[in-house]
C-alpha cells in the first residue's frame, strides 16, 4: 500500500493535501459546506474557528472517520474516496484526538511500535505466521527513539491509562509520528495542558516542522500558541472557510474578529 | 474408579480450556461470538465422517488388537484432529466474509445461528447417526479391561498436550505485535484503525485461529466420550464456554483457566460424588442443582477477589491495587504521577 505511493522528490512543490468543495451534513446540521483547502508540503497550517465551526469534522473527513459524500479529498493527487481509515493512515495521514485516545492497557513503547509495524507490514495471514515467532520487544529500540523525541522517557513501563492528561497528548503525538506520517493532523494539542506542557508541545512541533519538514494542520484555541507556530491560518465559521491567508492579515481581519468575539458595532 | 474420574475430569477440563482460551481471544478482538461451540461441533462431526469413511466395514468390525491397526488408528486420530481444525478454519474464513458487515449484537446472533445450524444438520443427518448419535470406535487402545487405563491416560495426555500447544501458541500471539494489535483494538478500535490497523482483517484472523483450535478440540472430544450426540453442541453447552471467559474476567489467561477449573470441577463432582450419598440426597441435589451452580458461580467470582484483598492486608502497606478479575495486568510497574 504505502510503497505504491510516489517518492517524495516527485511530489516536491505540489500540494500534499487538496480538499475540493467538501460538504458534510448531520441530520439537520450543515457541518461543512463547500470547503476547499490546499496544503503544500512542509507547511504548518493553523485551523481556527469558534466551537462547532466544523474543524474536527474536517479532520474526521480527511482521516476517513466519516466517508466523504460530497466533494473530493486528494493526498498527493490521489483521491481518498473509498479508502478505508487504515488505508488512509497507512498512506501517511496520522492524527491526534481532541480527547486523547490512547490504548489504556498498553505501555508507551507499544504505542510507538504498533503504527510503525502495521504501516510497514500490513496485517495478513502470511505476516501473522511470520510475526508470531518474533516478540514485539524486538522492535523496542526504534520505538524508544521516538519516545525520546517527544520527551516521554521517564514513564516507559507504565500503562498509558495511568498517564496524566498532558502525557497522553504527547503519547498521541508519538504514536502518530511512529507511523511516519506525511501529514500530521493535531486536534487541540494544548487543550487541558499547563503552561509548561504547552511550552513543551510547542518546542516539539517546532522541531518537527523545522528539522523534519513535517506537514501539519493544527486545530487550537490558544491563539498565542497558533500564532507562534503557524505562518498560515485558515478560519472556519459555521462550516465555511471565511478566511485563508497569512497569520497577521487573518488575525486582523474584522470578519475573523467578529466570528470569535462577536460583532463590534457602534452601539457596543 | 476414582482414577478414571480424575482422568475424565482432566480430559473434560482440557477440552473446556481449549474452547475457553480461544473464545477469549475472539472476544478480546471485539468479536462478540456466541457460537464458538459450533466450531467445536463441526470439528467433532468432521471426525465422525472421517472415521466412517476410513472404516468402511463398520465400526463394530473394528477391533484394536493387532499393532498395525493401532498405528492406523493413531494416524486416523491425528488426521481427524487436523481435518477438524482445518474445516472449522475454512468455515470461519467463509463466515468472516459473510459477516464482515455485522458487528456487535448482530454478529453474536449470526454466530449463534451458525452453531444451531451445525447442531441441526448433525441431528438430521442419518449418516452420522442423527439424533441418536454416533458410537466412536476405540482407535488406538481397545476397551478390553487391561487396556482401559492405558486408554484413559492416553487421551488425557493427548488433550493436555494439545492444551499446552494451544496455550503456548496463544502466549506467542500475545507476545508478538499481533498481541499488541489485538489489545489496541480492545482498548480503542477507532484509534487503532486510525493508527493503521486493518481491524476487520485482524478480527478475521483471530476468528479463524480460534475456530481452528475449537475444531481440533471437537475432533478430540469424541474419542474420550466415545459417544457423540448433537445435543453436546447445543447452546447450554456453549454457555459453559462463555461462562469460563466471563468468570475469568474477560482478559487474563490465568484467571480464565482457574475459573474454568472451578466450575468444571463442580460439574464433575455434582455428577459423580453426590450420587454416593444415595438416592434421596441425589434427588435433593438434582432439585437444587441450579441454585448450587449459582452459588458456585458467585464464589468463583468473589473468592479470588477476597483472597487478593487478604493478601494485601497481610502485606501491611496499602498497595496500588491491580484488579484481579478485571485483568489489565500488563506493562510493568504502575508509575502514576
Amino acid at each position: 500500500m504505502r510503497n505504491s505511493w510516489p517518492p517524495f522528490s516527485e511530489t516536491e512543490g505540489k500540494s500534499l493535501l487538496q480538499i475540493d468543495r467538501v460538504s458534510q451534513r448531520f441530520a439537520g446540521l450543515q457541518a461543512l459546506s463547500d470547503v476547499s483547502l490546499s496544503v503544500r508540503r512542509g507547511e504548518i497550517v493553523g485551523l481556527i474557528g469558534p466551537n462547532g465551526s466544523g474543524k474536527t469534522t474536517l479532520f474526521n473527513l480527511i482521516t476517513g472517520v466519516y466517508p466523504t459524500m460530497r466533494g473530493q479529498i486528494l493526498l498527493e493527487g490521489r483521491d481518498l474516496a473509498g479508502a478505508t481509515r487504515h488505508e488512509i493512515a497507512a498512506a501517511g495521514i496520522m492524527r491526534t484526538f481532541q480527547n486523547p485516545r490512547v490504548f489504556a492497557s498498553l505501555g508507551l513503547i507499544e504505542h510507538a511500535i504498533i503504527p510503525e509495524q502495521v504501516v510497514s507490514h500490513p496485517i495478513s495471514f502470511a505476516d501473522f505466521f511470520r510475526q508470531i515467532g518474533t516478540p514485539w520487544r524486538a522492535y523496542s529500540p526504534a520505538a524508544e527513539s521516538i519516545l525520546r523525541e517527544v520527551a516521554l522517557g521517564s514513564t516507559y513501563g507504565a500503562p498509558a491509562g495511568t498517564l496524566s492528561y498532558g502525557r497522553r497528548r504527547l503519547l498521541e503525538i508519538a504514536r502518530s509520528l511512529a507511523g511516519s506520517p506525511r501529514l500530521l493532523l493535531l486536534d487541540e494539542p494544548t487543550a487541558g495542558l499547563n503552561s509548561d506542557e504547552v511550552h513543551q508541545v510547542h518546542g516539539l512541533l517546532e522541531r518537527l516542522g523545522g528539522t523534519r519538514g513535517l506537514t501539519m494542520i493544527i486545530i487550537d484555541h490558544d491563539t498565542e500558541f497558533i500564532e507562534r507556530l503557524c505562518s498560515r491560518l485558515v478560519v472556519l465559521n459555521n462550516g465555511r472557510i471565511i478566511r485563508d491567508g497569512l497569520r497577521d492579515e487573518v488575525l486582523r481581519d474584522p470578519q475573523v474578529v467578529a466570528a470569535y468575539f462577536g460583532r463590534v458595532g457602534p452601539c457596543s | 474408579m476414582s482414577f478414571y474420574l480424575l482422568l475424565y475430569h482432566l480430559s473434560f477440563l482440557g477440552v473446556m480450556l481449549l474452547l475457553v482460551q480461544s473464545l477469549n481471544l475472539v472476544w478480546k478482538a471485539r468479536l462478540f461470538s456466541l457460537g464458538h461451540h459450533g466450531f467445536f461441533g463441526l470439528g467433532a462431526y468432521t471426525a465422525v465422517v472421517m472415521i466412517k469413511l476410513a472404516l468402511p466395514a463398520g465400526v463394530a468390525a473394528w477391533s484394536t488388537t493387532a499393532p498395525s491397526q493401532r498405528i492406523v488408528g493413531l494416524g486416523l486420530l491425528v488426521a481427524c484432529v487436523l481435518a477438524g481444525g482445518a474445516l472449522a478454519a475454512g468455515v470461519a474464513i467463509l463466515m468472516g466474509r459473510l459477516f464482515a458487515q455485522l458487528r456487535g449484537d448482530y454478529f453474536a446472533v449470526a454466530t449463534l445461528v451458525f452453531a444451531e445450524i451445525v447442531r441441526s444438520i448433525a441431528a438430521n443427518w442419518d449418516y452420522v447417526g442423527g439424533g441418536l448419535g454416533f458410537e466412536v470406535p476405540y482407535l488406538v487402545f481397545s476397551k478390553a479391561g487391561n487396556e482401559r487405563l492405558l486408554y484413559g491416560v492416553f487421551y488425557t495426555a493427548l488433550l493436555l498436550g494439545l492444551n499446552w500447544v494451544a496455550f503456548f501458541l496463544i502466549r506467542r500471539i500475545e507476545g508478538s505485535v499481533y498481541g499488541l494489535y489485538i489489545t489496541a483494538v480492545e482498548d480503542d478500535p477507532i484509534a487503532a484503525e486510525l493508527s493503521g490497523i486493518n481491524v476487520t482483517r485482524l478480527q478475521n484472523l483471530v476468528f479463524v485461529v480460534a475456530a481452528m483450535t475449537a475444531g481440533s478440540a471437537g475432533a478430540l472430544f469424541l474419542h474420550f466420550t466415545t459417544l457423540v450426540v448433537p445435543t453436546d453442541f447445543s447452546f447450554p453447552n456453549g454457555l459453559l464456554v462463555i461462562l469460563g471467559v466471563v468468570l475469568g474476567g474477560l482478559r487474563s489467561e490465568r484467571c480464565i483457566i482457574a475459573a474454568t477449573f472451578i466450575y468444571t470441577s463442580y460439574e464433575v463432582i455434582k455428577v459423580r460424588v453426590f450420587g454416593l450419598f444415595g438416592f434421596e440426597s441425589g434427588v435433593l441435589i438434582a432439585d437444587w442443582k441450579e441454585v448450587l451452580l449459582g452459588l458456585v458461580l458467585i464464589f468463583s467470582v468473589t473468592l479470588p477477589a477476597v483472597w487478593h484483598r487478604a493478601q494485601i492486608r497481610q502485606a501491611g502497606a496499602p498497595r496500588q491495587r491491580r484488579p484481579l478479575l478485571a485483568g489489565g495486568g500488563r506493562g510493568g510497574s504502575v508509575d502514576a504521577e
